[in-house]
């Protein structure tokens, strides 16, 4: 018996508060993170973190990324496995030989500071040991961290590496490092956490390596050309991934040159699924000559969807063609173009998938007939916003969607708004964020809003995602609910003995109210019907009215009660009103 | 003679309904599923049954904030002060607000005299106000010729330790009916409140309670259980206790509540502290309604230490 009370609190408890105490990291992960089967990429986000206390310099010693051009799969047992030391050297080398001209980026978490620790820098330095002309040197340069040194939070740095003396060997240069310093003796840091460690680089020496800017991603060989380049057979149950990086709706275009017509898959890689690895991939077919798609369970071709007729005549070397994917809605649209995008086909493939939408991105490239070096270049990833939502209010309309915009990808949001559908003119306004509060409209009236973003590329910082292609979502304004005569006299004269409710009831659905006390006591269950007027602009709203009796017809005492009112069976609102006596 | 007495509670009971409404207060009460009556052994005895306060070895006093959800909220507040020989004194205060448009507080005295070893009786006076804001139409209202009133309430309440672990309380209030309007009758309804509670021992009780209110009837059980102090100690919080509870209130005209809480009870040079959360769930109210509740009190040790 004991044992029951015993377990009644307790499991009463422990349903209640959906805690989690369980730290599965993935606010640690790295987006873009990489995964290549092929060996064939040298840069993935790099991770670190350090405790320790350091009176001068704030630094953690190194981790080295060199590991020969070997790809790295950095997933959770990447994350809480790399460990550093505490030192003045520096931190973070990053393997990036020949690294002349691009951007450093990276998000930094500082835990704590005690003391006087000015404005910090970032010392983006070589290491000591490569050469020029047979004496050993170094080549370093300080930025000053353009961010804020704000604790307890991430902080994102990015900024322009800086350009070397034309004397430099740049291809003896081995590693990087990035050091935080105080102007001050004083200051300690507890420990810096980095994350997302990336460099854009416009040239790089070893092999392909990632490179984001803004939205755009750019992958670069050894002779500094844009290119990822795919040589020979790659594994098609592992594709080229852009890794924690999910896009709902996106227009993702790169352009693909096909070196040899051995290469059987040159292509984009689409919404591949989390749980069971499948995913599309569109592809030209330099065998056939034909863009196809295909889907692929995990190792397996399972389903090709389709394949459109050659589109070349002669042999596939060296073609050079680009696609675009539009993913909106849950409804994919594929087009390619062979005038690097003057014009665009019809779309090849439209299907609508099933299921979730992971929305994840990638390439594959490669052949099982030999060499088929593809190159990929100029990949452009643009997020457009989706769910958008329209909340009415009284002579104010709120408007807010979704974007999967990382850091830096989403400049600006233009709010469209129109009386007629699909017609909005300029944009009524431009934010920052994916919402806005519009108090420019009337009551009664059906506005249309939509949502464009505008995105960062390699040519622009504002490029405007297609409005056709934006979300479109209705909505009339309106009062509400408004309450008239309260506290409200029952016992008095017979004009002041109801409370009136005025609801907005744009459809005349039928309308219902509960009357409660605050503890939770039904009082009364009334229902008007549908007995809406037109009250503005042609929008109708009904009136519903108690008049202090419950449901038994009396009329009950004064005080406080709680009211909720549906309209059509959904709450329209819900309050409170007071009964005098 | 039973009869007659449950006959007369009946009775009175029916003829009266709620203006200063029975919202629970308390965290700790309201995780126990408001079933208190019988439990009184803090300060929130003075809403539930001051005769309770007998079982109040020191100075103790709680304050609990409640916010019902946008635009109504109340406050409580209660000190209780240990008489030795005499019994216990106290004083409390209740308010509560409803967007703008009205205001009722209540302030409470309150004794509890032990008549014997086992048995105490509560007395209780309060003053009752209430206020009316009105809006652009029932400004117009000739009904109100004053837009607050006030009044005097009486409570009679009773706590029985029949054994160790075994505890009765009864608690009539409003039992003079006080009739506080501007305008027409609106008599503050009596509320009876009568229960018993077990302690199993030092960690765990049970309540039940039944509650009449004009025609309104609710039972409300609940139960507490205090995690053994050593395993706290073996958690680095030496002398710390934490408590949890959970409680169940049912009742005609769609009354069904479930009610959650923890307590975290912190001794300290300066005052022996008690923080308390409870969550209500009203299962056939409004939608979206849950009411939480933080109460920070003074108080004797964890109230279940008191056999």
């Amino acid at each position: 018996m004991r044992k029951i009370f015993f377990l009644l609190p307790v499991l009463l408890f422990a349903f209640s508060p959906a805690l989690g105490y369980y730290d599965d990291f993935t606010t640690y992960d790295s987006y873009y993170s990489i995964i290549d089967p092929c060996n064939n990429v040298s840069t993935a986000p790099l991770v670190i973190s350090a405790a320790g206390t350091d009176t001068s310099n704030i630094t953690v010693d190194a981790v080295s990324f060199r590991d020969g051009g070997k790809s790295i799969r950095w997933d959770k047992t990447g994350l809480t496995s790399v460990t550093t030391q505490v030192s003045r050297s520096g931190m973070a080398s990053i393997n990036m030989a020949a690294l002349t001209t691009g951007v450093l980026q990276f998000w930094y978490y500082l835990p704590s500071i005690v003391g006087n620790w000015n404005r910090a820098a970032a010392n983006i330095s070589s290491d000591s040991t490569y050469s020029i002309g047979g004496n050993n040197a170094t080549v370093a340069t300080s930025v000053p961290l353009l961010t804020s040194l704000a604790t307890n939070t991430w902080n994102y740095f990015k900024v322009n590496l800086p350009a070397w003396p034309a004397s430099v060997d740049q291809t003896a240069i081995k590693s990087w490092s990035v050091e935080f310093i105080s102007s001050t003796a004083t200051a300690t840091c507890t420990a810096i956490r980095l994350d997302d460690i990336r460099v854009v680089s416009a040239n790089n020496t070893t092999n392909g390596v990632w490179s984001e800017d803004s939205g755009v991603w750019s992958i670069y060989n050894n002779s500094g050309t844009k290119v990822y380049r795919q040589n020979g057979n790659c594994d098609i149950a592992n594709p080229q991934l852009l890794l924690n990086k999910f896009y709902k709706d996106f227009i993702a275009t790169v352009d693909v040159n096909v070196q040899s017509a051995n290469a059987q898959y040159a292509g984009l890689v689409l919404n591949q699924n989390v749980s069971d690895s499948s995913y599309y991939l569109y592809n030209f077919n330099a065998q056939t000559r034909g863009f196809e798609i295909k889907k692929f369970n995990g190792s397996a071709l399972v389903n090709a969807t389709s394949t459109a007729a050659a589109t070349t005549t002669t042999a596939a070397t060296n073609f050079t063609y680009s696609l675009k994917v539009v993913s909106k809605s849950g409804v994919l649209y594929c087009y390619h173009s062979i005038d690097s995008g003057a014009t665009w086909c019809s779309a090849d493939y439209s299907f609508q998938e099933t299921g979730s939408i992971a929305g994840r991105l990638g390439f594959l490239a490669g052949s099982t007939a030999g060499d088929a070096t593809v190159y990929f270049t100029n990949l452009v990833i643009q997020p457009l916003p989706y769910a958008i939502t329209a909340t009415a209010g009284d002579g104010r309309v709120d408007i807010s969607c979704n974007s999967d915009a990382k850091a830096g990808e989403v400049v600006s949001y233009n709010i469209y708004r129109g009386t007629v559908s699909k017609t909005y003119g300029t944009a009524l306004t431009t934010t920052t964020s994916p919402g806005y509060t519009d108090i420019g409209v009337s009551n009664g009236v059906t506005y249309y809003y939509a949502v464009t973003a505008n995105v960062n590329t390699s040519s622009s910082t504002n490029v405007e995602t297609p409005l056709a292609l934006a979300e479109e979502v209705a909505i009339v304004p309106h009062a509400g609910i408004k309450i008239s005569n309260n506290p409200f006299t029952p016992n008095g004269g017979a004009a002041f003995s109801k409370a009136s409710f005025s609801v907005f009831n744009q459809i005349n659905e039928d309308v219902s109210m509960l009357i409660y006390k605050p503890n939770g006591t039904l009082v009364a269950n009334l229902n008007a019907g549908n007995t809406s007027v037109v009250w503005s602009s042609g929008a109708l709203s009904s009136t519903i009215s108690w008049d202090g009796k419950n449901n038994s017809g009396r009329i009950v005492d004064g005080g406080v009660y709680v009211w909720q009112i549906k309209v059509g069976g959904s709450v329209a609102g819900k309050g409170t009103v007071v009964l005098a006596k | 003679m039973k009869n007659l007495v449950l006959a007369v509670l009946v009775l009175v009971s029916a003829v009266a309904q709620a203006a200063f409404f029975d919202s629970g207060q308390g965290a700790r009460p309201t995780g126990l599923g408001e079933a208190f009556v019988a439990v009184a052994d803090d300060a929130n005895a003075m809403y539930y049954n001051p005769a309770g306060m007998i079982q109040i070895k020191m100075l103790s006093t709680t304050a609990t904030y409640t916010g019902y959800m946008e635009g109504l909220s109340d406050s409580f507040a209660a000190i209780v002060v240990p008489v030795p020989g005499y019994g216990a004194i106290g004083i409390s205060w209740l308010g509560l607000t409803a967007a703008s448009s009205y205001s009722e507080s209540t302030l409470k005295v309150a004794y509890a005299y032990p008549i014997t070893k086992q048995y105490t009786l509560g007395l209780a006076l309060k003053m009752l106000s209430k206020s009316y804001t009105l809006d652009s139409v029932a400004a117009g209202n000739p009904f109100f010729s004053s837009t607050s009133a006030s009044g005097l309430g009486l409570d009679v309440s009773f706590f029985g330790r029949l054994s160790e672990g075994i505890a009765v309380g009864v608690s009539i209030e409003n039992i003079n009916a006080p009739d506080i309007n501007v305008g027409s009758s609106d008599p503050v309804p009596m509320n009876i409140r009568f229960g018993g509670r077990y302690k199993f021992d030092k960690s765990l009780l049970v309540s039940l309670e039944g509650d009449l209110n004009g025609e309104d009837v609710k039972v409300k059980g609940g139960s507490e259980y205090w995690l053994d102090p050593g395993l706290m100690k073996d958690l680095g919080a030496v002398d710390s206790e934490i408590g949890f509870r959970g409680g169940v209130g049912y009742g005609n005209n769609s009354y069904l509540n479930v009610d959650l809480g923890f307590s975290f009870y912190l001794p300290s040079k300066i005052a022996d502290l008690r923080f308390d959360y409870s969550f209500t769930m009203p299962l056939m109210y409004i939608e979206g309604a849950g009411t939480h509740r933080f109460s920070i009190c003074i108080t004797d040790p964890r109230p279940a230490f008191n056999l």
